[in-house]
C-alpha cells in the first residue's frame, strides 16, 4: 500500500531540489580511549591534540570568511566564542596536564576537561553561559572526533537525502564528501553556520522539521526542497511529477552554466587561459570535478601541518597529497610548503605583537630547516603524481631568501633524499618588496604565483578583518594593480609562467582584468571557476588589456572600481544579446 | 602585584560580550591578571574561567595584576569596567 504524504514546513537554509532515498543520520555516541599512555606515547598524544585543534580553527576560519556579511551578530558572536575557547590558555593547560601528569589519552582528556568546565556552567543560575553549553559541547566533539579520525559517516550513501536531529558545520563538511543530495535536520545548534556551508557547497538543506525523525525512516522516498523550505515524505504520484518538473527547470537554467564549466578557460578570441581551484581542506577535493576546475593552482598544506617527524602528521599529509594528486589528475598540482606563524608552534611562548610582520613563512621554513627538509622529502618521495608538479614558497621578501632555500634543495638532491626530479620551484608574490624586484628574482625560479590577498594587505597597510580599517581593504587600489603588472612583465622577461591565487581571481570582473595584465593562470574558490570561465569567453584578450591597462593608470581607488564596473556593464550587455 | 576593587556596573553583568572583551584585553598585556570573587581565584585570559565566574550586576571583584606592563593593563581593564564594556554600543569588535 502506498503510505501516506506528509508534508513538514522548515526553514529553507540553502536552495535547490532533491528527490530520493532518505538516510537517517543518528550519530553514535562517543567513545572514548580507556589505556593509559606511557611516557613515549605523551608526546604523540600532545601532538594529536594540537593538531585537531588546528583542524577546528581553520574550520572556523574558513566558516568566516564563507560567510563573510552573511552572519548576523549572533552567529559571529557564537563563532568568536568558538575561537576564545580553542585559544583559553586554563582548558589548554587542562588538558595538556591530563596527558602529562594522568597519562589520559588526548581525546580523554579533551573530553574530560572540558565536561569540568560544562559541569560548572551547568551549575551556573546564569541562562546565557548554560545555553553556551551547546558551544562546548559541539567543539569538544568536535575536537574528540578529529583526534580518533573517527568517520561517523562510513554508513552514508552516496546520493541520499541525510535527515538528523542536529547538523554540525563539520559533520556538513564530511557529508558533502559523502556527494550526499540534500539535507534536512530538526534543529542546530550552531545551525547558521551550517547553512553557511551547505549553500558554499550548494547542497539543498532545510533546517527546523519539526518531529522529523518521528515521521521518516531510512530509506523512505523523500523530497527536499530547499527553495520553500519543506520536507515531503512519501511523497503522491502528483506531487511527486511536480517536483520532477520543477527539477528539470532548475537543471536547465543551471545547463548552460555547467557546459561552459564544463569546457577548458579561454578568452572570446581563443586565449587560453587555465583555471584552477584553491585547497585547503581534504573535503573541498571533491569540488574540483563537480565545477571543472583543471587543477589545483594552491594547495594550502597548513591543516596538516607536522613539525619535524610526528608520525600521524606526516601520514595525515601524505593522505592530503595523495587526495589531492588524484583529483587533478593530468592537470597541475601546484603545493605550497607550510604558510604557518609562529603561533603554531606550542614552544614558541612569546607573544608576537604583529604576527603578520612577524615570524612566518619562508622564515620559519628557513629557520627550522628539519621542517623545511621533512616537507620536501614527503612531497618529492612519492609517485601518485600524474600531471606536473609544482612547489612554491611562502613570504619571499628577498633574493637571498630564494637562493637560501634552492642551496637546501640542492644539497638535498645531491644527497638523493629527494625521488622526484621532474616538478618546478616557485614563490609566492605576496609582499610589495618581492614584487618590485621580481625581475630579479624572477631568473632563479620557475614560476611566480601571486598571492593577492596579502599582497593587497601589505600594500595597503590595512588588516582585512579588523573591520576599523576595512574600508581601507580595497582590491581595486590602482598600487595593487601596478605590483601585480610588475611582477607579471619581470616574468615574461625572464619567460616563465605567473598564476594568480589570492580571492581576486574568484571575482569574475577581476578575473578578466588580471587576463588583460596578461596573466594566463588563476587559481580560486572552485564554486567561483564557472562564472570566471563564463565571462572570460565574452571579451578577447585584446579587449581586456586595454580595460587592464586602464585599471593600472587610473589614478584613485575610486576610478579603478568605476573601470572594473564598466567592464562588468559590457559583460551584462553581451550576456543579454544572446 | 598590584590590586584593585572593582564592581559590576553593568546590567548584564558579565556575559558574552563583555566577558570576551575583558578576555581580548586581557590578552593584549603580558601581565598575568587574575579576578577574585566570593573567594575564587580565576584567570582573566580564560574564557571559560571568566564564563564559569558568572559575574552578575553588582558583584565586587578583585581585579589582581603581576608582571612588567601590569599598570597599564589595569588601566585599560578597570576603564572596560568604568565604561560598563561599551554595553549601550552594538559594535563587534574584531578578534
Amino acid at each position: 500500500m502506498q503510505k501516506k504524504e506528509i508534508i513538514i514546513g522548515g526553514l529553507n537554509s540553502a536552495p535547490g531540489i532533491a528527490i530520493g532515498k532518505s538516510f537517517v543520520y543518528n550519530p553514535v555516541g562517543i567513545m572514548l580511549s580507556t589505556k593509559p599512555v606511557s611516557d613515549d606515547e605523551k608526546l604523540g598524544e600532545r601532538d594529536k591534540y594540537f593538531s585537531a585543534k588546528r583542524i577546528i580553527q581553520i574550520e572556523i576560519k574558513k566558516i568566516a570568511q564563507l560567510s563573510d556579511d552573511r552572519l548576523d551578530d549572533d552567529a559571529r558572536r557564537i563563532l568568536d566564542i568558538g575561537r576564545e575557547i580553542l585559544d583559553d590558555p586554563e582548558l589548554e593547560k587542562g588538558i595538556l596536564n591530563r596527558i602529562d601528569s594522568d597519562a589520559e589519552q588526548a581525546d580523554r582528556a579533551v573530553y574530560e576537561e572540558f565536561q569540568k568546565y560544562i559541569d560548572r556552567l551547568n551549575l551556573s543560575g546564569n541562562s546565557f553561559f548554560r545555553e553556551r553549553i551547546i558551544d562546548l559541547r559541539d567543539i569538544r566533539d568536535r575536537l574528540v572526533r578529529a583526534i580518533q579520525q573517527k568517520s561517523l559517516l562510513m554508513e552514508i550513501k552516496d546520493d541520499s537525502l541525510v535527515v538528523s536531529k542536529d547538523i554540525s558545520p563539520s559533520e556538513i563538511i564530511q557529508f558533502a564528501r559523502r556527494n550526499i543530495k540534500a539535507m534536512a535536520s530538526e534543529q542546530g545548534g550552531l545551525t547558521s553556520h551550517a547553512s553557511i556551508i551547505a549553500n558554499s557547497m550548494g547542497i539543498p538543506f532545510v533546517l527546523g522539521a519539526k518531529d522529523l525523525l518521528d515521521r521518516v525512516e531510512c530509506g523512505d522516498q523523500i523530497i527536499v526542497d530547499g527553495n520553500a523550505g519543506r520536507v515531503i515524505i512519501n511523497p503522491a504520484e502528483e506531487t511527486l511529477e511536480d517536483y520532477k518538473t520543477l527539477q528539470r527547470i532548475e537543471a536547465e537554467t543551471d545547463k548552460s552554466m555547467r557546459e561552459i564549466a564544463r569546457n577548458p578557460g579561454q578568452t572570446k578570441d581563443g586565449q587560453r587561459i587555465v583555471i584552477q581551484a584553491n585547497v585547503e581542506l581534504e573535503a573541498e577535493i571533491d569540488r574540483i570535478q563537480k565545477y571543472h576546475a583543471e587543477g589545483i593552482g594552491l594547495l594550502r598544506t597548513e591543516a596538516y601541518f607536522f613539525d619535524g617527524d610526528s608520525d600521524k602528521g606526516v601520514h595525515d599529509q601524505e593522505v592530503f597529497l595523495r587526495r589531492a594528486a588524484e583529483a587533478c589528475g593530468t592537470n597541475g598540482l601546484t603545493v605550497r610548503l607550510f604558510d604557518v606563524g609562529g603561533d603554531k608552534f606550542p614552544d614558541y611562548a612569546k607573544q608576537e605583537k604583529n604576527p603578520f610582520l612577524g615570524w612566518r613563512g619562508v622564515r620559519i621554513l628557513l629557520d627550522k630547516r628539519e621542517m623545511l627538509r621533512s616537507q620536501l622529502r614527503l612531497i618529492l618521495n612519492q609517485n601518485f603524481y600524474k600531471g606536473p608538479l609544482q612547489i612554491m614558497v611562502p613570504m619571499i621578501t628577498n633574493v637571498e631568501e630564494v637562493l637560501e632555500v634552492k642551496d637546501e634543495i640542492e644539497k638535498m638532491t645531491a644527497a638523493g633524499e629527494l625521488k622526484k626530479t621532474d616538478w618546478e620551484f616557485g614563490i609566492m608574490i605576496e609582499v610589495p618588496s618581492a614584487a618590485i624586484l621580481a625581475e630579479h628574482i624572477a631568473p632563479h625560479v620557475d614560476f611566480f604565483s601571486i598571492g593577492t590577498n596579502d599582497l593587497t594587505q601589505y600594500t595597503l597597510a590595512a588588516d582585512r578583518g579588523n573591520p576599523l580599517v576595512q574600508s581601507l581593504y580595497r582590491y581595486m587600489h590602482p598600487a595593487v594593480w601596478r605590483l601585480i603588472r610588475l611582477s607579471n612583465l619581470a616574468a615574461q622577461r625572464s619567460r616563465i609562467p605567473v598564476s594568480v591565487c589570492g580571492e581576486l581571481a574568484s571575482d569574475p570582473g577581476a578575473a578578466c582584468l588580471l587576463v588583460g595584465l596578461g596573466v594566463r593562470k588563476l587559481s580560486m574558490a572552485a564554486p567561483a571557476v564557472p562564472a570566471v570561465k563564463k565571462m572570460l569567453r565574452k571579451f578577447t584578450s585584446a579587449e581586456l588589456e586595454k580595460y587592464a591597462s586602464q585599471v593600472t593608470s587610473a589614478k584613485s581607488v575610486t576610478e579603478a572600481a568605476v573601470i572594473r564596473h564598466s567592464l562588468l556593464d559590457e559583460y551584462e550587455l553581451r550576456t543579454e544579446d544572446q | 602585584m598590584i590590586k584593585k576593587k572593582v564592581t559590576v556596573t553593568n546590567p548584564s553583568g558579565l556575559h558574552a560580550r563583555p566577558a570576551s572583551a575583558l578576555v581580548r584585553k586581557a590578552s593584549d598585556f603580558k601581565s598575568e591578571f587574575h579576578i577574585h570573587m566570593y573567594g575564587y581565584r580565576i584567570n582573566a585570559k580564560s574564557i571559560l574561567g571568566v564564563m564559569t565566574l558568572a559575574a552578575e550586576f553588582g558583584a565586587e571583584l578583585e581585579l589582581e595584576f603581576d608582571g612588567p606592563d601590569e599598570k597599564e593593563a589595569m588601566d585599560a581593564i578597570v576603564k572596560l569596567f568604568e565604561d560598563n564594556f561599551h554595553e549601550s554600543e552594538n559594535g563587534q569588535q574584531n578578534s
